[in-house]
C-alpha cells in the first residue's frame, strides 16, 4: 500500500516537473516543446561552446559560414527533398526587451513576406522559451521540387544576438517533421546570454 | 495862507506857502518846486499848481508816472486838506489849518469868517531845489536842521504875532529874500560854509554821477517790501527803477499803483488821526480767499500775490501754503484753452440716468469732474461693444465686467450686452469642442487638449476633464508604443524607420516617461 502511494506521488512530482519545464510545453505546443521520448535525435552537441542544440540523428551535417552557422539535412534518395535546419546569426543594435518581441515579430515576419515575394499562409507567433520569448514565423513556399515546402522560423534572441532556426519540409509531409522540429528548437540553448 | 506840505514817506521835507501863482514842479531844476528824484518818478516838468476859482488845483503836465490819489491816476485834483497827492515817492498834501480861539479853544476853519482869498497877500514863490539842500533826509531825526535855523520869512512872523494860526506839523522855514544884511564874520562863516558846502555837493554829485547798477526786477522782494508796510521803500528801491528801464512793466505797475493805494491810505488815516490799522496775515489772508473765490484770473493772480506776501513774512504759515496752492489751481484751470466755462464747471454735478450713461455722484462732485467720469466710462463702453461686434466675445466679456464695477446698475444697454457676449461664448465653447473632437480623432493629442480646455473656457458648463484625460493617456501610450517600435527598429537595423519613431517618441512622450530617456538614448546613437 505504502508503496503504491509513494508510486504515484513521485509520478506525480514527474509529470509536474515535467509540464512546468518550458522545454517540455511540446506536448500542448505543437511547434515548440522538447519531446517527451526523443527517438530519433542525438545526444546534445556543442557547438564553439556557444550554445547547445538536439540534431536529428543520421542527417548531414553542413558548416555554414558568415551568417550561417551550420546547416543539417536529411539523407533521402536521390534528388528526392526532405527536411533541413539551418542556423544563423545576426548581431542587434540593441537588445530585444520582452516588450519589444511583438513589435520585433511584426518587423521580421514583414521582413520575411518581402524577401518572400511568393510565400503563402505567412503567420507570427510568440513562444515562451527557456531563455525566454522567441518568434515562430510560419509560410509555404514554392519548393525546388515544384511542390511547395514549409519553412517555420524559430528566432531566439539573445543578448545582442538573434538566433535563427530554420526548419523547412515539403508542406505534404510537414507533419512528419513538425515534433522533430519543435524539439530541435526547444533544444536550443545559449552557453551564456550574447556570446 | 494856504501851505503845501512834501512828504517822502512818512517825513515831512518841506512845506510851501501857496501865493495865488503857478507852481510849477518837477525834477528839473527851474521848476518852483523842485523833486529831487534819482528814479526818474518825477519827471522833468511834472506838474504845476494853479489858482482857479479860488481853490488851488494840482495839474499834471504830461508827466509819465501823473499824479495819483487814493490809489487812481488823476489828471488833475483840487488841493484840499487830507487829499494826499502821490508825485513820484513824494506825497503832497494841503495843510490842515485850524483856527485857535481867544480863549485858547480850536474851532475848524471853517468856522472862521477869513474873507476872500487876494492872490497880493501871497508872498513871491521862493524856488525849493532839494538839491541844494544835499541828499533827501532818511528819518525824522535827520530832518533838515540847518534850514530850520534859517531866519522865518515876515509873512510868517506876522502870522505867529496874531497868534490866530497853530500849526500842527513841523515848521519848516526856507531862505526868503530881503533879509538883514550879515556882519563881516558872518560873510566869512557863510564864505567858509559855503566852501564846505560845495566840496560835499561834488562829492554828492561825483556820487550821483556814478549810480549804482540798479537790482534787477524782482516782484517778489517788492511786494515782500509792501506787504510789510514798507510801501515807500519798494517804490524807491523795486518798482521805480524798473519802471524807469522798462515802463511796459505791468507787474511793476499794478505794484506801484498798489503801493500808491496804500500810501493815500496810510497818508488819509494819518490826517484823520486814526492810527492806521495794520491788516494781520489772517486777513489778509481772508482777502486772498476771496479774490481767489471769485474764479477770476486777474482776482486769483491778485489773492496769489496777498499770499506770497504772507508766506513772505511766515514761511511757516501753512494756510498761505493751502491757499498758495489753491490760488495756483485757479489760475491753472483758468489757463487752460477752452476753458471759458471754468465758472460753470465749478458747479455741483447733476446726475444722469443710468440708461443714458449716466454714473452716481460723488460727494462734492463738480459737474466737470463728473462728465469726464462719465465720459470715461462711456468710452469703455463703446470700446467693449466694438470689441463685441467684432465676435472677440471673451474680451468684450472681460471689459464688460470691469465697467461693471464702475457704473450703476442699468448702465445702457451694458447688461444686454453682457448676454450677447456670453451668448457668443457658448456658441464658440461648442465649436472648440466640436473642433478638439475631430483633432482627438486623429490622434492630435495636442491640438485635441488645447481645443478642450479652449471650450470650457468659453463655456464652464462644457465638461472636458475624461475627454483631456482620454487624450492623454491615449498619446501616453502612443507615445511609448513609438518609442518601444523604434528602439525594436533600431536593434534589428531598421534605422530609418527607428529615426522616425523615436523623434515621435520624444515629440509624444513626457520627460519623466522612463521611455523618453531610452529614446533620446538611441537617437543618440543612430546619430553617432
Amino acid at each position: 500500500m505504502n508503496r503504491a502511494v509513494a508510486a504515484i506521488v513521485v509520478l506525480g512530482m514527474a509529470c509536474v516537473i515535467t509540464t512546468a519545464h518550458p522545454g517540455a510545453q511540446g506536448a500542448s505546443d505543437p511547434w515548440y516543446g522538447l519531446q517527451a521520448r526523443p527517438q530519433n535525435l542525438d545526444a546534445p552537441k556543442v557547438f564553439t561552446g556557444a550554445f547547445q542544440i538536439q540534431l536529428p540523428k543520421n542527417w548531414h551535417l553542413a558548416p555554414g559560414y558568415t551568417g550561417t552557422i551550420f546547416s543539417i539535412v536529411e539523407n533521402t534518395k536521390k534528388w528526392q527533398t526532405g527536411g533541413v535546419i539551418t542556423l544563423e546569426h545576426q548581431r542587434l543594435l540593441a537588445s530585444l526587451e520582452p516588450s519589444m518581441m511583438a513589435t520585433a515579430s511584426e518587423r521580421f515576419l514583414k521582413d520575411v513576406q518581402d524577401r518572400e515575394a511568393q510565400g503563402k499562409q505567412f503567420n507570427v507567433s510568440l513562444k515562451n522559451g527557456a531563455n525566454g520569448p522567441l518568434i515562430l514565423i510560419q509560410y509555404d513556399r514554392p519548393g525546388v521540387s515544384g511542390s511547395d515546402d514549409h519553412v517555420a522560423q524559430y528566432l531566439i534572441p539573445v543578448g545582442l544576438v538573434l538566433y535563427r532556426v530554420v526548419c523547412v519540409a515539403p508542406t505534404a509531409t510537414i507533419e512528419k517533421y513538425r515534433p522533430m522540429f519543435a524539439h530541435v528548437a526547444a533544444s536550443f540553448k545559449p552557453a551564456k546570454a550574447g556570446s | 495862507m494856504a501851505k503845501l506840505l512834501i512828504f517822502r514817506g512818512d517825513t515831512q521835507l518841506d512845506e510851501r506857502e501857496l501865493t495865488g501863482k503857478t507852481l510849477r514842479i518837477g525834477r528839473a531844476s527851474q521848476n518852483d518846486l523842485v523833486l529831487e528824484d534819482p528814479g526818474k518818478g518825477v519827471s522833468r516838468n511834472h506838474a504845476e499848481i494853479r489858482f482857479e476859482g479860488g481853490r488851488y488845483t494840482l495839474v499834471d503836465l504830461g508827466s509819465q508816472n501823473g499824479l495819483w490819489v487814493s490809489g487812481s491816476r488823476v489828471p488833475s485834483v483840487v488841493l484840499e486838506p487830507g487829499v494826499s497827492v502821490a508825485v513820484g515817492p513824494y506825497r503832497l498834501m494841503m495843510e490842515a489849518p485850524v483856527a485857535v480861539t481867544p480863549a485858547g479853544g480850536v474851532v475848524p476853519i471853517s468856522d472862521l469868517d477869513t474873507g476872500p482869498i487876494e492872490p497880493t497877500q501871497f508872498s513871491a514863490a521862493v524856488p525849493l531845489n532839494l538839491e541844494s539842500l544835499g541828499p533827501a533826509p532818511k528819518t525824522q531825526d535827520s530832518a533838515p536842521k540847518a534850514i530850520e535855523q534859517r531866519p522865518a520869512p515876515v509873512v510868517k512872523e506876522s502870522a505867529r504875532k496874531e497868534g490866530t494860526v497853530q500849526r500842527p506839523v513841523k515848521q519848516v522855514t526856507v531862505v526868503t529874500q530881503g533879509g538883514a544884511a550879515p556882519s563881516l564874520n558872518v560873510r566869512i562863516l557863510v564864505s567858509i560854509s559855503a566852501l564846505v558846502l560845495l566840496v560835499v555837493l561834488l562829492g554828492v554829485g561825483y556820487k550821483m554821477t556814478r549810480k549804482p547798477a540798479p537790482a534787477a526786477w524782482d516782484a517778489s522782494v517788492a511786494q515782500a517790501l509792501i506787504a510789510s508796510g514798507k510801501c515807500q521803500e519798494a517804490l524807491d528801491r523795486q518798482i521805480n527803477p524798473a519802471l524807469q528801464r522798462d515802463p511796459s512793466n505791468q507787474q511793476a505797475t499794478t505794484l506801484r499803483d498798489e503801493c500808491n493805494r496804500t500810501l493815500a491810505q496810510v497818508t488819509s488815516v494819518a490826517t484823520s488821526s486814526i492810527p492806521p490799522a495794520t491788516p494781520t496775515a489772517d486777513d489778509r489772508l481772508n482777502e486772498a480767499e476771496s479774490l481767489v473765490q471769485t474764479n477770476v484770473a486777474a482776482e486769483c493772480q491778485k489773492g496769489l500775490d496777498i499770499i506770497n506776501a504772507v508766506a513772505a513774512e511766515d514761511a511757516n504759515n501753512q494756510r498761505a501754503k493751502d491757499m498758495a496752492v489753491r490760488a495756483n489751481a485757479c489760475l491753472t484751470a483758468i489757463a487752460k484753452p477752452g476753458n471759458s466755462a471754468v465758472a460753470s464747471a465749478e458747479k455741483p454735478a447733476v446726475p444722469v440716468s443710468p440708461s443714458q450713461g449716466g454714473l452716481d455722484v460723488i460727494q462734492g462732485e463738480t459737474d466737470k469732474a463728473y462728465k469726464t467720469r462719465m465720459g470715461v466710462a462711456r468710452k469703455k463702453y463703446d470700446d467693449a461693444v466694438a470689441v463685441l461686434a467684432e465676435k472677440k466675445y471673451a474680451q468684450a466679456l472681460n471689459q464688460f465686467n470691469e465697467l461693471l464695477n464702475e457704473v450703476p446698475s442699468g448702465y445702457l444697454e451694458l447688461q444686454a450686452k453682457r448676454d450677447e457676449a456670453r451668448a457668443g461664448m457658448r456658441a464658440e465653447g461648442k465649436a472648440a469642442l466640436e473642433a478638439a473632437q475631430v483633432a482627438d480623432g486623429r490622434d492630435s493629442f495636442d491640438v485635441a487638449i488645447e481645443g478642450y480646455r479652449r471650450a470650457h473656457q468659453l463655456d464652464p458648463s462644457i465638461q472636458v476633464d475624461a475627454a483631456i484625460k482620454g487624450v492623454s493617456d491615449r498619446k501616453l501610450a502612443l507615445g511609448r508604443k513609438r518609442c518601444t517600435d523604434g528602439i525594436t527598429d533600431f536593434a534589428i537595423g531598421n534605422t530609418s524607420a527607428a529615426i522616425t519613431e523615436l523623434q515621435e517618441a520624444v515629440r509624444l512622450l513626457p520627460q519623466s516617461d522612463p521611455c523618453f530617456a531610452k529614446a533620446k538614448e538611441a537617437l543618440q546613437k543612430i546619430q553617432k
